[in-house]
């Protein structure tokens, strides 16, 4: 048996015959004769279908229904004697494709491909009576039955499929069945893929390799797979013993007026952990962004609890966490920099994207190093079938991926690229814009391979460039680069370790020739190689746990400043490498209790030293970080561990289903950071820099407790959420007041360390499914910060609490789309969030022939609300499955009141007097159009 | 479809073109009373030693600084040598000579009229060095001036530069009357009284700074000053500008740097925060008062040059022009004094003459005239070269 690759499969209402059988089944009042079987004689060469079903007609009283085109070409040769009829139609039809099934009333129906369906789908009337339905069809539906010699590809629903060593005694204990979740048009995993049983209630989700391992009682049952944006599936087993199945999902034809009943989707009710937000591709292409490009990050600043300062600005601030506090993971690479362009996209190509998921609560064991949140995008793996791809058009960028097999089956790739072309809209600004340049690239490159059942090999490259110059002679160049390998290996069905190791970078750089004599280039860069090796492990129905260990090494050059060209008179300065190893080892369990209550308790324990060689200053011990209280320099040599910090790391969250629909759920998280972002812009400027801890910088950590009630209602197509949080931050970089942060050679007189606290609420409603679908999302949060240690040298605000740049208390989003039809759908956001803190100056002084503004309180005010809304239609091409090329239209208007949203409000002296000015990244409505090709 | 699409096109580029706009801010905020001191001082040793004395104010206005007045100052050496400053009025004290010894720091001592005491830290003396050049380029919209200067000892590090602008400029028209008091009411205009010709100044607004700590010698190589535009009247003519150049300490250095980003940012989107800055006066009855300003000390520099409308493209023809044509006040005595008497707003340009014969003033109004109209005075400085 391979897998299913055909398209009539279960379209079962599509053929006027099918139809027809329908009616019948609904229609028919007539009572079930009882008849018993008589055995069969024939002996027929050459003979038609049709001739042969006459014959068994005759001889057995039961009525085929057939559709007699199906079969017209068929010729078959039939000799049996004295045999039962079902026999006869074994022999007949095995190997040919053709099924037959027979109802209650033992009328039998035959058709090419898939069995017809006897009955109505589990889900047809209510899922009330699916457990009725289900256990009367057992009888009905065609059991045939397969040893499992070889993996089996489960594909059809009606199949009995036999796992294990096929046993007569009776059937007692539990065993195990694992395998992949795959899309059976291109073979690529399906993650998240809810795969469980109904009695008794066991179910498991296929994970970022579309595989699953769920241990279930030996005996019959009905296996149900569900996947948002797949057709909800099952498959019938007859389990003996531990075994494999893979099964291939197909993807959902949007059936407009459908409603689907999904039970297990409730995943936002089901799962144990919380905080965690999971968006499809799909979903973040429907939602209109500037310049029409689907953009990650932006769908994700659409969520609760995630805020950002600005249009410009891709960095995300998640329940209070500054931008650098978030782990963003590109298929297991970090990315230091999300933004290409100023901020107006992120670095991800969204045709390469497969799906987004941001823990902002619990936050897995596997996962450290960052206080906030982990954002984890994931491409896609490439279509194992067949060369395909994509190309976009926009006014600013062009995009295009080109995916398929290299090994049909077995190795994919996928290749995506991105490039702007904004030099030429650049040149048509006003004069003082008008020499700035600005371009940017990125490249992707995946590649994964399936050595045999047990062992893959996954393959991902990176590569992002920024260019850009503002009007004047200094370029800024900045860029990621990230390669990395990772090899899964099944053990058993209950074992799997994933082993990765890879090397990400990011640098950047400056310079500016325009004056031979200072002519200079600015150099900085992050080098980290990492090895991680994580094991799954699914001891039983009740115990899932995850174990591994990771280590990091850093390199860091933090600033280097060289002269260009032969005049420049500049000295090479350069500041020390820094060196780190950043470890962990971890271990968690998800206990499922009992069916309503599971826990997932997780420890972390990792250990950071700081490595030679190096040499770090002392500082007399109580006094502030300062020049006056250097004590004295020590030299390490290479490889020193000159300062070591180390930490358990707490991760708990429990859930308790009150109600099928109904559940709470509870958690508690610490987290360590060793590395830190410094900056003193709003935005996450591209020059910003990073620090490692050393012995004058101690980690940041923090810790976080949230509460959460979920419920869903209407059948599971609207989730409602809300949760609550309290976040605890310390040793929080900030800067003092003048701070120098570029090449300096003492960065700790210049910093401080300073507390937080964040709280907040979040509310989400949710419809994915549908005509009507999106979200609406509303956060009410504080973000506070303190610096009140005397010691430490400088009191911000005189000691007390200070909001942070991104504390916007309030903050609602709306995220809709309607479907017209398969081709034509629109969609409409609309966001409000309180402008955030901004310092304004308290009065004004005359020096230096001039009036100047006199700054106090660091974010004492607030810049004008933030209002937007923008538009915008996804006009698909015809649906003809088999044309060479699909395209469709994304027209859109962004911001579409024009308001005019303050991005800062600054005042500058100008001539002499002050000025206050808002700046608005946007003034206008920006329309824009994208054009799209799939082949 | 190409139809549309470059109208989309160019509707996004209308847009683009709005982008990124500026609108003026008001504060909805209210200030805080504020109040704090604020002192300029350079404390020079081979010129006059101004010091500036006023106070902070809220943000809504900016209306002439309120000047504190009646301060008893002194500019104390570590040598124990005292130097009181005298009080020159607005504001300002100061002293146009003090015999201070490059060797030795010094400090300013303020003891205002509100009976409050304030000192500076010791300051120490720096020499500045002589300016190698002032020299400029010209671009597509003016000429570009810079400073150019070293120090052979590598010593001087941080540099300050101001400048004062004086250009000469012409009004619409020459005018040949002047209007007296008694009859005939207009005369010949005597050349020393001449309107046509006058001299503006301008003063550096901003704060120029430059450092060369990042260079193996003590070089400043074409350091900014400012850009002249050329569609305003200073380069219509003859413009001139003096550069003063005085060498910092890299704290005074730092302060300004910082006063500098936080006063004059352009509002990109990178911008640095405002934050707090910390001179180096320190109030003794309460030491946590704030104190706004940096004390240096040491020498300046000086260097002015000229630059010639024959040395700039002859292509840039900005000249005052005046719309209104000349209209002709006759010869009677009411209306010579309604026309050209105090306060009213003509003034004579030529004789009129109807058939040879003298009968009456052709006359403009004094903005097209009277270049003192547009903030110069009409005599030539004592360093001007024609």
């Amino acid at each position: 048996m391979t897998a299913c690759t055909n398209n009539k499969a279960t379209m079962f209402a599509t053929t006027p015959f099918r139809l027809l059988t329908l009616i019948l089944l609904m229609l028919t009042a007539r009572t079930a004769l009882a008849q018993k079987d008589s055995l069969v004689t024939m002996d027929m060469k050459q003979a038609r279908i049709a001739d042969v079903l006459e014959e068994l007609e005759k001889q057995t009283g039961r009525r085929f229904y057939y559709d007699t085109t199906d079969f017209d070409s068929t010729r078959v040769d039939v000799s049996v004697r004295q045999q039962s009829f079902t026999k006869v139609l074994d022999a007949i039809f095995t190997d040919r494709d053709i099924t037959y099934s027979i109802d209650q009333y033992h009328r039998v129906f035959i058709a090419r491909g898939e069995a017809i369906r006897t009955d109505l789908p589990l889900d047809f009337f209510d899922k009330k009576d699916s457990g009725k339905v289900a256990s009367e069809r057992e009888d009905t539906a065609r059991n045939r039955q397969e040893q499992n010699s070889s993996l089996q590809v489960a594909a059809l629903e009606n199949k009995l499929y036999t796992v294990g060593e096929k046993t007569d005694g009776p059937l007692h204990g539990i065993v195990n069945l694992a395998g992949y979740t795959r899309d059976a048009k291109t073979g690529e995993p399906v993650v998240g893929a809810s795969i469980y049983i109904e009695n008794p209630r066991i179910g498991v989700f296929s994970d970022q390799f579309g595989y699953y391992s769920i241990s279930l009682p030996r005996g019959r049952h009905i296996l149900n797979i569900q996947s948002i944006g797949m057709r909800d599936t099952r498959r019938l087993l007859m389990v003996y013993g531990d075994g494999k199945m893979n099964i291939d999902l197909r993807t959902q034809v949007m059936t407009l007026k459908k409603v689907i009943v999904s039970a297990e989707k409730a995943s936002n009710v089901r799962r144990t952990e919380m905080g965690v937000q999971k968006i499809d591709i799909k979903t973040i292409k429907q939602v209109p962004v500037v310049f029409g490009e689907a953009d990650v990050l932006r769908v994700v600043m659409t969520l609760p609890g995630v805020k950002t300062v600005g249009e410009a600005s891709t960095g995300l601030n998640v329940r209070g966490g500054s931008a650098d506090q978030n782990l963003v993971l590109f298929n297991d690479g970090t990315i230091y920099n999300t933004a290409h362009f100023f901020g107006m996209f992120s670095a991800f190509n969204p045709e390469v994207v497969k799906d987004v998921e941001l823990y902002k609560s619990s936050i897995p064991a596997k996962y450290g190093g960052r206080l906030s949140s982990v954002l984890d995008i994931n491409s896609r793996e490439g279509n194992k079938k067949e060369i395909t791809g994509s190309a976009g058009i926009g006014l600013l960028t062009s995009r295009f991926n080109i995916e398929g097999p290299l090994v049909k089956e077995k190795t994919s790739f996928i290749l995506g690229g991105r490039t702007t072309y904004a030099n030429w809209l650049l040149a048509h600004l006003p004069d003082q814009y008008k020499n700035s340049r600005a371009s940017f690239y990125d490249v992707n490159l995946n590649i994964s391979h399936e050595i045999n059942k047990s062992n893959s090999l996954y393959f991902m490259g990176y590569l992002s460039q920024d260019r850009f110059n503002l009007n004047n002679d200094t370029t800024y160049g900045y860029g990621n680069r990230n390669i990395g390998l990772k090899w899964k290996h099944v053990f058993s069905n209950k074992i799997y370790s994933l082993v990765a190791a890879g090397y990400d970078r990011y640098q950047y750089n400056i310079s500016s020739k325009q004056n031979p004599v200072n002519a200079y280039k600015l150099g900085f860069d992050i080098n980290q190689l990492y090895l991680r090796a994580h094991f799954s492990w699914f001891l039983s129905s009740s115990h899932t746990l995850e174990f591994g260990v990771n280590t990091l090494r850093y390199k860091l050059h933090p600033g280097s400043y060289t002269p260009e060209g032969k005049p420049s008179l500049v000295v090479p300065d350069v500041l020390q490498t820094e060196q780190a190893l950043e470890s962990a080892a971890y271990i968690s369990d998800r206990y499922a209790i009992s069916s309503a209550l599971s826990l997932e308790a997780g420890l972390r324990y990792s250990i950071y030293s700081y490595l030679g060689p190096n040499q770090v200053n002392n500082y007399a011990p109580g006094q502030p970080i300062t020049n006056d209280n250097l004590i004295n320099t020590k030299n390490y040599g290479s490889g020193a561990f000159i300062k070591t910090y180390s930490n358990p790391e707490y991760r708990l969250s429990a859930r308790y289903i009150i109600t099928e629909n109904f559940s709470v759920k509870a958690g508690y998280n610490t987290q360590r950071q060793y590395i830190h972002a410094l900056s003193n812009t709003t935005a996450m400027a591209p020059t910003d820099i990073w620090k490692l801890s050393d012995p004058n910088i101690r980690p940041q950590s923090g810790d976080q407790v949230s509460l959460g009630l979920y419920r869903n209602f209407k059948s599971n197509t609207i989730e409602t959420s809300i949760e609550v949080y309290y976040k605890r931050i310390k040793n929080f970089l900030d800067y003092k007041s003048g701070a120098k942060l570029i090449m300096n050679h003492h960065i700790e007189t210049d910093v401080l360390q300073t507390k937080g606290k964040a709280y907040g609420v979040e509310l989400m409603v949710k419809k994915l499914t549908g005509k009507f679908n999106g979200w609406l999302s509303y956060t009410w949060s504080r973000t506070l910060l303190r610096q009140d240690d005397p010691n430490a040298g400088e009191l911000i605000n005189n000691g007390s609490f200070y909001p942070a740049n991104y504390d916007k208390p309030h903050d609602v989003t709306v995220v809709s789309n309607y479907r017209f039809s398969h081709r034509f759908s629109i969609s409409l956001n609309a966001t409000y969030s309180t402008g955030r803190p901004i310092t304004l100056p308290i009065g004004i002084f005359y020096y230096a022939n001039s009036w100047r503004t006199l700054y106090a309180d660091r974010n004492a005010y607030r810049i004008p609300d933030y209002f937007r809304t923008d538009f915008s239609m996804n006009i698909e091409g015809n649906h003809k499955v088999h044309q060479k090329t699909h395209n469709s239209w994304t027209i859109g208007v962004y911001n579409l009141t024009g308001r005019r949203n303050a991005y800062s409000v600054y005042y500058t002296s100008e001539n002499g007097a002050v000025n206050g000015y808002k700046l608005s990244i946007f003034g206008s409505a920006i329309p824009y159009v994208n054009f799209n090709i799939r082949f | 479809m190409s139809l549309s699409l470059k109208n989309i096109t160019s509707t996004l580029l209308l847009a683009l073109v709005l982008t990124r706009c500026k609108d003026p801010f008001v504060s909805p905020y209210v200030s805080p009373p504020t109040g704090y001191l604020v002192v300029e001082a350079f404390i020079t040793g081979n010129g006059p030693t101004r010091v500036t004395l006023s106070r902070t104010i809220p943000v809504s206005g900016n209306v002439k600084p309120p000047t504190e007045t009646k301060a008893r100052l002194q500019v104390e050496g570590d040598d124990n040598s005292a130097y009181t400053l005298d009080e020159l009025g607005n504001g300002v004290y100061g002293v146009d000579a003090l015999p201070l010894n490059p060797t030795v720091k010094y400090r300013l001592r303020i003891h205002t009229a509100g009976n409050k005491d304030y000192l500076s830290d010791y300051v120490p003396f720096r020499s500045t060095p002589a300016i190698d050049s002032i020299n400029w380029t010209v671009d597509n919209s003016g000429v570009n001036i810079f400073a150019n200067t070293h120090d052979p000892s590598n010593n001087t590090r941080y540099y300050q530069w101001q400048y004062v602008e004086t250009w000469k400029y012409t009004s619409g028209e020459y005018s040949n009357g002047i209007f007296q008091k008694d009859k005939p009411f207009v005369v010949d205009r005597n050349p020393v009284d001449q309107i046509y010709y006058c001299w503006k100044n301008n003063i550096s607004t901003s704060i120029i700074l430059g450092s060369s700590i990042k260079l193996a010698q003590d070089v400043i190589s074409r350091q900014l000053l400012t850009h002249v535009s050329n569609d305003g009247s200073q380069l219509s003519i003859k413009y001139s500008i003096l550069v003063t150049q005085y060498a910092l300490s890299e704290d005074a250095y730092n302060y300004l740097t910082l006063m500098q980003r936080n006063t004059e940012t352009l509002g990109s989107i990178f911008d640095a925060q405002p934050s707090n800055i910390k001179g180096n006066v320190h109030g003794l009855s309460n030491p946590a008062e704030q104190v706004i300003g940096f004390i240096s000390a040491g020498t300046v520099q000086r260097q002015r040059i000229f630059i010639d409308r024959s040395q700039l493209p002859r292509d840039w023809r900005y000249s005052f022009s005046c719309a209104l044509p000349d209209t002709v006040v006759p010869l009677d005595s009411a209306k010579l004094w309604a026309f050209f008497g105090p306060g009213a707003p003509f003034v004579p340009v030529n004789m009129h003459f109807t058939n040879g014969l003298f009968d009456g003033w052709s006359a403009n109004g004094a903005y097209c005239v009277d270049c003192r109209t547009q903030g110069g005075a009409n005599t030539q400085p004592s360093f001007w070269q024609n």
